[in-house]
């Protein structure tokens, strides 16, 4: 049916008007709270990171300058500036530290985690009910617990000197070189399972019958493994690592639980995001903190888009 | 078809007419059709009393007559005891009954139904066939299109079949009309089994048709111009002779159907199957060569356009010894 | 044979490793909050907690402001988890089910907010939560919730799994749209309401970012931000009873967690089979 026919069946047809008005009406609320949250707010940061502002008084139009000086923090940064200078590039300096570990890690762990968990052995659902318990709790309370950990005479301290005789007994989140490290570490272990889950899934949807060909013709569980499976799972693994960089990239409450909303000690643990939190409600700089997002934004998603340009070829 | 004129889809072109009033643009709720669909969609969480209730609740009935009607419905379909049952729980047969129920109820000036059948066991299936025919021809009188691919069930219980193939109407008539005079090739195999034989064949002139060599000679004249032809013959039409006369053909198999026997045979130019009593069977191992002739009507099909040409009746036409 | 059970040994040592690393946490502080501060800052760890108190978890409810928290969460997690199976399920029950002009236009619009991030959006949200005088208000982070698109997508994807007859048998029966989706939609999609729920309860419970900016005086305070505010405001210099109150925090997930198991993963399942 042409689209100039299926207007005119719209228009004259009274039955077609009333399920456009129905549907209509049922998504309503959905659309109307999802708009106004969503693309609203979107359009509306990018008005105000033009502006001088701080909630109260008339907004200031000052053209680009608020970019101006994101893009001076991030190359002063760069050039050497002293730490309160340039909290932005710090932000981002942390984050991508904090990816890199992160990422990576976490995907091949949640690749092991969900072959066990796939695996049929004895205890394999205990296993997997305990793979995937810390990813339904809150990340604040998982950072709670490990700030205990971490501590001097902490749990970490202890078993890693039971790994590494003579490691020592360094206070994690107190130095600056150990506190994105720390986070890491928590978020991995806090993480993993989401991740676990969606592998877990990808490995259900495996067709049994591919798996026992293989093994009837000769393969063993790791080449199984290697040749069967992973090429099955390989857009989940796209998937994965797209969604675990986006989120690692905006990581937020870890940090503000474990620095502090202040960013910790010379800001060794601001992240972008909270950086941009703090510019705009404990600085009250919104214009800012908008700009900030704006840049911020579009940096996470340049790369991502090229990834999935590469990549992306099984997904969607 | 039926989803088109319940109101489900809409036709690309053309005008959906019932009872003399265009109805394209009319809503499915108020076009009065009912329709029973192929899964029955009985809705599970409700009781039945609850399912066969609710078009009428749609149509803000008031409680007493639903109540009533409800009652009435389930009646005549046998299956008051089952009204306090949640629909999850009932079996493909009962689930029907609560279909064709949940559709009677509202007294429709339609009635579809989309192979309702089609999910039953075949004991089953033959019982409410002829149930279903007295129910809804015979005693409610509803005018009722009935899809199905089943064409027993097409003949036995519908007047009027409309065949339809890859979503064009090639025939309407009744199960008689059908069944003797086939408009073209696709109805003629659709309707009887073992499904017609179609044999190459050559008309010579207005009183000779060749086939194979085989030799038919027409007393009535043919009003067709010499050339190829089509010609079907049912295989309850044709039987083995022993003088030899009729055309030679080598037996390829057999099916035994207890009374019967179809017996598949190669004529060298084509496989053709054959109803014989059980007792010629006896006589017959694969194999074996043997001779057929027709001994009732021969159809007569072009071989462009597979449309019927003509019959001929089985006291039209002779064959030479 | 023989290597097939060596291959089952060793999954069952890896499998069995991170169990204990996955468990440990959560071990340790179960037997650290019965402790004294002073037992639980030993090196070596000791595990039996001697003396036995339950001291930390009576420090936690001695803070007035604890079941005020657990309230707020409460009160946030039941407003979105009604709202999102409402106003989710009729949004997908359309985007499913209902032909019209401009619905997979304005479906794919509500999709590609996922793409969005939250720090993008979070000071519109604040002037727009100040413009209704909400800030510092509860209400304010369930009407920001209160019917996500992945609720709405998830919907649209479990009524395009039901068979369509059901509705078309519910239209020619004479409801209309909206009756049918009370009627039938909405009886039919148990599994579906469950496992929204679930995601919506624990999110809230687990809320953070919105939560922050959102409530300013401690006593409107959400649980997990009241916990991070005694910390942080160093209320004790002991860290055990904030150790008991993380426990606490964490029944809610686990109660969810082990009854809804096969819901909340066979969810995911669908999600990914329809990508």
């Amino acid at each position: 049916m042409s689209l100039k026919n299926k207007y005119h069946v719209f228009f004259s047809s009274k039955k077609h008007r009333r399920e456009f008005l129905e549907g209509v009406l049922l998504i309503l609320p959905a659309t109307i709270m999802n708009f106004v949250f969503g693309y609203f707010a979107f359009i509306y940061t990018f008005y105000l990171s033009f502006f001088k502002w701080n909630y109260i008084t008339q907004p200031l139009f000052i053209g680009m300058e608020n970019y101006v000086r994101a893009f001076n923090e991030l190359i002063g940064g760069l050039l050497g500036a002293r730490w309160y200078e340039a909290p932005f590039f710090i932000g981002l300096r942390n984050v991508l530290i904090y990816t890199a570990i992160v990422v990576p890690i976490q995907t091949v762990l949640a690749i092991v985690l969900a072959a066990i968990a796939s695996s049929r052995v004895r205890g394999s659902s205990i296993f997997t009910t305990s793979y995937l318990l810390p990813g339904f709790t809150s990340s604040v309370i998982i950072a709670l617990i490990f700030i205990y950990f971490f501590s001097q005479k902490g749990f970490i301290n202890y078993i890693l000197n039971l790994i590494i005789p003579g490691f020592g007994y360094p206070d994690w989140l107190y130095l600056k070189s150990l506190i994105i490290p720390a986070m890491a570490i928590v978020a991995i272990w806090g993480t993993s399972s989401n991740l676990a889950i969606l592998f877990i899934a990808a490995m259900q949807s495996i067709p049994r019958d591919v798996l026992e060909q293989a093994r009837l013709d000769g393969a063993g569980p790791v080449r199984r493994f290697i040749h069967v499976v992973f090429p099955l799972i390989k857009p989940t693994v796209v998937y994965a690592i797209i969604v675990g960089t986006i989120g690692a990239l905006q990581m937020f409450d870890l940090s503000f639980v474990m620095a502090g909303p202040q960013g910790g000690i010379e800001y060794s643990g601001m992240t972008v995001v909270l950086d941009i939190y703090r510019t705009a409600f404990l600085l009250l700089d919104p214009g800012y903190a908008s700009a900030k997002a704006i840049v911020f934004l579009t940096l996470m998603y340049i790369p991502t888009v090229l990834f999935l340009r590469k990549y992306g070829g099984g997904f969607r | 078809m039926l989803r088109l004129i319940a109101g489900l889809e809409d036709p690309d072109e053309g005008d959906i007419v019932l009872e003399g009033i265009r109805i394209n643009d009319i809503d499915p709720k108020d076009r009065n059709i009912a329709m029973v669909f192929q899964s029955y969609a009985v809705y599970p969480h409700m009781t039945v009393y609850g399912n066969i209730e609710f078009p009428l609740r749609m149509r803000k009935i008031p409680e007493n007559e639903r109540k009533r009607k409800v009652r009435e419905v389930a009646e005549l379909l046998g299956i008051t005891h089952l009204l306090e049952k949640k629909a999850w729980q009932l079996s493909g047969g009962e689930q029907q009954r609560v279909a064709l129920a949940r559709a009677l109820v509202r007294d429709p000036k339609l009635f579809l139904l989309d192979e309702p059948l089609s999910n039953l066991d075949a004991k089953l299936r033959t019982r409410l066939r002829f149930e279903l025919r007295r129910l809804l021809h015979d005693e409610l009188k509803i005018t009722t299109l009935y899809v199905t691919h089943d064409q027993v069930e097409a003949m036995t219980m519908a007047d009027r079949i409309a065949i339809m193939n890859q979503g064009s109407l090639v025939q309407v008539d009744t199960p008689f009309e059908i069944f003797n005079r086939p408009r073209n090739i696709f109805v003629a195999t659709f309707v009887g089994t073992p499904s017609m034989n179609l044999l190459k064949a050559e008309v010579i002139n207005q009183h000779t048709i060749s086939l194979n060599g085989f030799i038919i000679n027409v007393k009535k004249k043919l009003e067709i111009r010499p050339g190829r032809i089509i010609l079907g013959i049912r295989p309850q039409h044709l039987t083995v002779t022993s003088d030899g006369t009729g055309f030679r053909c080598r037996v390829t198999g057999f099916e035994n159907l207890g009374e019967e026997v179809i017996l598949r045979l190669d004529t060298s130019r084509e496989e053709i199957q054959v109803v014989a009593p059980w007792r010629v069977l006896r006589k017959i191992i694969p194999g074996q060569e043997l001779t057929v002739r027709p001994i009732d009507k021969l159809y007569m099909f072009s071989e462009d356009s597979s449309e019927l040409l003509a019959v001929i009746e089985p006291n039209e036409y002779t064959i030479p010894l | 044979m023989k290597k097939r059970f060596y291959y089952e040994l060793i999954t069952i040592l890896i499998g069995a490793f991170f169990f204990i690393v996955y468990t440990m946490p959560f071990i340790r502080s179960l037997v650290v909050s019965f402790m004294t501060w002073e037992q639980a800052s030993q090196i070596p760890p000791t595990w039996i907690p001697n003396p036995f108190i339950l001291e930390n978890y009576m420090r936690l409810f001695r803070i007035e402001l604890f079941p005020k928290w657990v309230i707020n969460t409460l009160v946030y997690g039941s407003i979105v988890s009604i709202s999102n199976v409402l106003l989710g399920l009729m949004a997908g029950y359309s985007f499913a089910l209902l032909r019209y002009l401009g619905r997979d236009l304005i479906f794919n619009a509500l999709l590609a907010l996922i793409m969005l991030p939250m720090f993008v959006t979070m000071v519109p949200l604040y002037v727009i939560l100040a413009q209704l005088r909400l800030i510092d208000n509860i209400f304010a982070l369930p009407l920001l919730g209160l019917v996500g698109v992945n609720t709405v997508f998830m919907a649209k994807q479990y009524f395009l799994s039901l068979p369509r007859e059901f509705f078309e048998a519910a239209k020619l029966d004479g409801a209309s749209y909206i009756r049918a989706f009370f009627e039938i939609a909405l009886p039919m999609a148990k599994p579906l309401i469950i496992t929204i729920t679930v995601y919506q309860f624990l999110g809230a419970w687990n809320a953070f970012f919105l939560p922050i900016i959102v409530l300013k005086s401690p006593e409107n305070f959400v649980y997990t931000q009241g916990l991070n505010y005694a910390f942080s405001r160093a209320w004790y210099v002991e860290y055990t009873p904030i150790i008991a109150g993380t426990l606490i925090g964490s029944i809610p997930t686990l109660l969810f967690f082990i009854i809804f198991r096969r819901f909340l993963i066979g969810s995911i399942v669908i999600r990914t089979y329809r990508r």
